[in-house]
């Protein structure tokens, strides 16, 4: 990067049910307290990453109504809609502000909210969101597609299912650590293969729950925050790519070949191999899209990723250790704000419990639009 | 008025017209207009085969709004005869009848009603080949 | 009637949904000691009179190799379409792929308004103004939970593709008579869901008078009796009417047997004697005469009589009608209600 990129500050709230808050209230919340931590700069720009506040007919343009609420003067407000990969992509908009110049602070975040629509409402929105044509006239869902994903995972590999779900196993695990998770409680493997079925073979502990959520981070350059005197998590690499849409059209459904390519030119970015990670952050949206996302990370051979979360290789003191805030089985799935937790997760990671290298995957849809971020480092004024 | 957007859509809905690639034979479904993504070649529109033969499926017990009457209901990955993967509703075959590997046929049947304005939406789904 | 350039059946295809209900599983809801029929077909939660009409002309238009460009009028007749207004057919001849240069039109009479539509397609056919033409009968009927029509409402359909005897016809038609009258056995008021009916009036003065009648003027007109058919097919609302008015007009039972379906599958309305028709043509051999009555309340009765030619062999429907009998479950009343919507949702 030419301009060392760095973060100074992030606030969350809870990922829930706000049955009192409209999504902007919860924006404007988690925004100030990442404001407050970054010693409130003055931004020149806003970016919010919502995957269906339009859609679900929520509220349009959140960006310009949270800067609004938050009493900000005239910047960059743009509102980002791209699924899962929301988050990841209003970080990028940031990032090229503050390269251009243009920008000595930038705000970005992510909200989403769930709880105002009817479930069936939401799973129509998803799969519109997804691609329309082929998830409406087949009445796939998502969870439909993450249970045909993991049938031909197990009949493929010839793995048990009960492997697979070890990943929302070890996610309410780590959940339990995490302030911020919508569950913070440890789950047996038996209980979750014998919760009730969402879409064959897939129980309610294969799938990531939405949530309403709001992230933020502050990002700005590590020259301005030296000069600030405040702490910074730094943002060493970063990568994008898409995999073929609609999945049907793909030669291989279990092959993340988005998440490789973007692995694989944020690491180059960083100047680092993937052995030199000790976190890793990834979208695991159902379990076997966490399976599927550490085998096209590179972390496990294809075939083996739900045999080596199932023996235990990413558990917590392992090196890379999978989801150490509780992944998106337990901190739960706001759509479009996740990426931003997983980022401000990544941030305590780094500062509070001393972990070095932390990557970060972000997605929407299945391998469709990927974000990876590498962080680490950092540093006290 | 997701009617009208759908009604763009009837013939390859109804029929199976995919997208065929002049230069390396690939197909897709649903059809895409533009460059074969595989070679880069052009394309045309054909009218694919009706047989296929499932490679994977799941049950779907927590449905969409507008399917929310159907469920429990049985999605297939289906393979056609000459080679189009596509995604694709089964229709008269009971949970316990589902076998990976079974021959299907296309057949066409309602996919919806639109609650307010009655529309009804048709279009493919496999059932069990009858002979 | 008699067309004045021959025409006959080049195609057909007939279709039954998969599910069926015992009669005694309605009769046990609603407390009744006797049924008319044994079982009866009804349609699946995505099925309706068009799908199952696409169904059976798929297969007439499949395994006849019928030219879809030439076909130049597409008739449904039903009592049960998917819309009060706007017509199957054209979905139909989008979702065949059929020419767009043509006639489409549903016709309603009852149970007799799929022969209605073979009569005019015949005529369009013959005068020359089209080459080919579909007719389909096809059903999805309702009848009031509780109420006699419930035993025997069922659904299916078929679909008979009808050119000059010139290109090469799988049965000739040689001729058909229709009489009509005004007779309120039975009817449906724009807006309601469930026909009404007048009890027994449905069988002397409306069923027996006009099927006979149109049979005897059939024979009176072209010199047929019950001895020159192999077999015969009429309306079949149950088991009995169907059997007593072949005893009624000479005919055996072995000459109605192919084409009795109602005792099994219930009673399909404007499908009810194509597919019919349809089963018996399935076992037909060349030089094969069939005769066809069929009956709609209100009411009418159309009479024909088939020539079966060497290209039955050929053109015979795949799969058959007995492809879709073997394959049906059975359902509880349960499943019938929540399939036929009649639960308030």
């Amino acid at each position: 990067m030419s301009s060392e990129i760095v973060l100074v500050g992030y606030g969350l709230v809870r990922v829930g049910e706000y049955w009192n808050k409209d999504v902007v209230s919860i924006g404007v919340e988690a925004a100030a307290r990442a404001l407050e931590m970054a010693g409130n700069p003055s931004v020149g720009g806003v970016y919010i990453g919502s995957a269906l506040s339009s859609t679900l007919g929520i509220q349009g343009n959140v960006a310009v109504h949270v800067a609004d609420e938050l009493g900000l003067g005239d910047c960059v407000t743009e509102t980002v809609s791209s699924g899962g990969a929301s988050s990841g992509l209003a970080i990028l908009n940031g990032i090229h502000q503050l390269m251009s110049g243009e920008a000595d602070y930038v705000l970005v975040g992510g909200v989403e909210k769930i709880s105002d629509s009817l479930p069936s409402d939401v799973m129509e929105a998803v799969l519109i969101d997804l691609d329309r044509r082929v998830m409406k006239y087949s009445g796939l869902t998502e969870a439909g597609l993450a249970a045909i994903l993991t049938r031909l995972y197990i009949d493929k590999y010839g793995v048990d299912k009960e492997k697979v779900t070890a990943l929302s196993v070890l996610d309410h695990e780590n959940g339990v650590y995490n302030p911020y998770a919508m569950f913070r409680r440890a789950v047996s493997l038996e209980m979750a293969m014998s919760a009730p079925i969402v879409a064959d073979p897939l129980t309610i502990f294969d799938v990531a729950p939405y949530g309403d959520g709001a992230a933020f981070v502050v990002l700005t350059t590590k020259d301005k925050a030296v000069e600030a005197g405040i702490d910074y998590v730094e943002l060493f690499g970063y990568g994008v790519s898409r995999n073929r849409v609609p999945v049907n059209y793909r030669d291989d459904l279990l092959s993340f070949d988005a998440t490789s390519r973007a692995a694989s030119v944020a690491l180059d970015m960083a100047g680092l191999d993937l052995s030199d990670i000790d976190s890793l952050q990834i979208f695991d949206s159902f379990s076997i899209t966490g399976v599927l996302a550490l085998e096209g990370l590179g972390v496990s051979p294809h075939g083996s990723g739900a045999d080596d979360v199932s023996s235990g290789k990413f558990n917590k003191g392992n090196k890379p250790a999978v989801n150490l805030m509780g992944g998106l089985k337990a901190r739960g799935n706001p759509i479009g704000a996740t990426g931003l937790y997983q980022v401000s997760e990544a941030m305590m990671l780094i500062r509070d419990v001393g972990v070095k290298y932390v990557l970060v995957h972000m997605m929407s849809g299945f391998d469709d639009n990927v974000v990876v971020f590498v962080l680490g480092g950092g540093g006290h004024a | 008025m997701p009617e009208i957007t759908e009604w763009r859509d009837r013939i390859w809905r109804y029929r199976l017209i995919g997208t065929k690639c002049k230069s390396c034979g690939s197909t897709y479904y649903p059809p895409r207009n533009g460059k074969c993504f595989r070679c880069g070649g052009e394309t045309e529109e054909v009218e694919l085969p009706r047989r296929g033969k499932l490679l994977s499926y799941t049950i779907v017990y927590q449905a969409p709004t507008l399917y929310k009457h159907s469920s429990p209901y049985i999605v297939g990955y289906i393979e056609l005869s000459n080679g189009t993967r596509l995604f694709a509703m089964l229709t008269d075959i009971e949970p316990g009848e589902v076998r990976v590997g079974m021959e299907l046929e296309a057949t066409l049947r309602r996919l919806y009603t639109y609650g307010d304005s009655g529309h009804i939406v048709y279009g493919v789904k496999f059932r069990p080949v009858v002979e | 009637m008699k067309a004045k350039n021959k025409v006959g059946i080049y195609g057909y295809g007939a279709y039954i949904p998969r599910y069926i209900i015992e009669n005694s599983s309605i009769a046990q809801v609603w407390g009744k000691l006797s049924t008319p029929i044994k079982s009866k077909t009804f349609p699946s939660y995505d099925e309706d009179s068009l799908t199952i009409a696409y169904e059976a002309c798929r297969i007439a238009i499949e395994s006849s190799g019928a030219p879809k460009d030439r076909v130049g009028a597409i008739y449904v007749g039903s009592e049960s379409k998917p819309y009060a207004v706007k017509p199957s057919g054209t979905v139909l001849i989008d979702a065949l792929g059929l020419s767009r240069r043509t006639l489409s039109a549903d016709f309603e009479f009852a149970c007799k308004a799929g022969t209605e539509a073979i009569q005019a397609i015949s005529g369009l056919v013959s005068s020359g103004m089209i080459d080919f033409g579909i007719a389909v009968g096809t059903d999805t009927s309702q009848g009031r939970p509780g109420d006699e029509l419930e035993y025997t409402a069922a659904a299916g359909g078929a679909a008979v593709i009808i050119s000059r005897a010139s290109e090469g016809v799988l049965a000739e038609i040689e001729a058909s008579t229709s009489y009509v009258s005004d007779t309120p056995d039975f009817w449906r008021r724009s807006g309601e869901k469930y026909p009404r009916h007048l009890y027994r009036f449905t069988g002397e003065p409306a069923y027996f008078h006009h099927i006979t009648t149109s049979v005897k003027m059939f024979f009176e007109e072209y010199g047929f009796s019950p001895k020159d058919f192999t077999y015969a097919i009429f309306h079949q609302p149950n088991s009995k009417f169907p059997q007593r008015v072949a005893r009624m007009l000479g005919f055996t039972i072995d000459q109605i047997k192919p084409g009795l379906l109602s005792p099994i599958i219930g009673n399909t309305y404007s499908g009810a004697t194509l597919v019919g028709l349809a089963a018996t043509l399935d076992v037909a051999k060349p030089g094969d005469r069939i005769l066809l009555a069929s009956f709609g309340s209100g009411a009418g009765s159309d009479t024909f009589s088939f020539l079966v030619t060497d290209l039955i062999e050929e053109r015979r429907a795949k799969p058959p009608l007995r492809a879709f009998l073997e394959r049906v479950v059975t359902k509880d009343y349960s499943t019938y209600v929540r399939y036929r919507g009649k639960l308030m949702l």
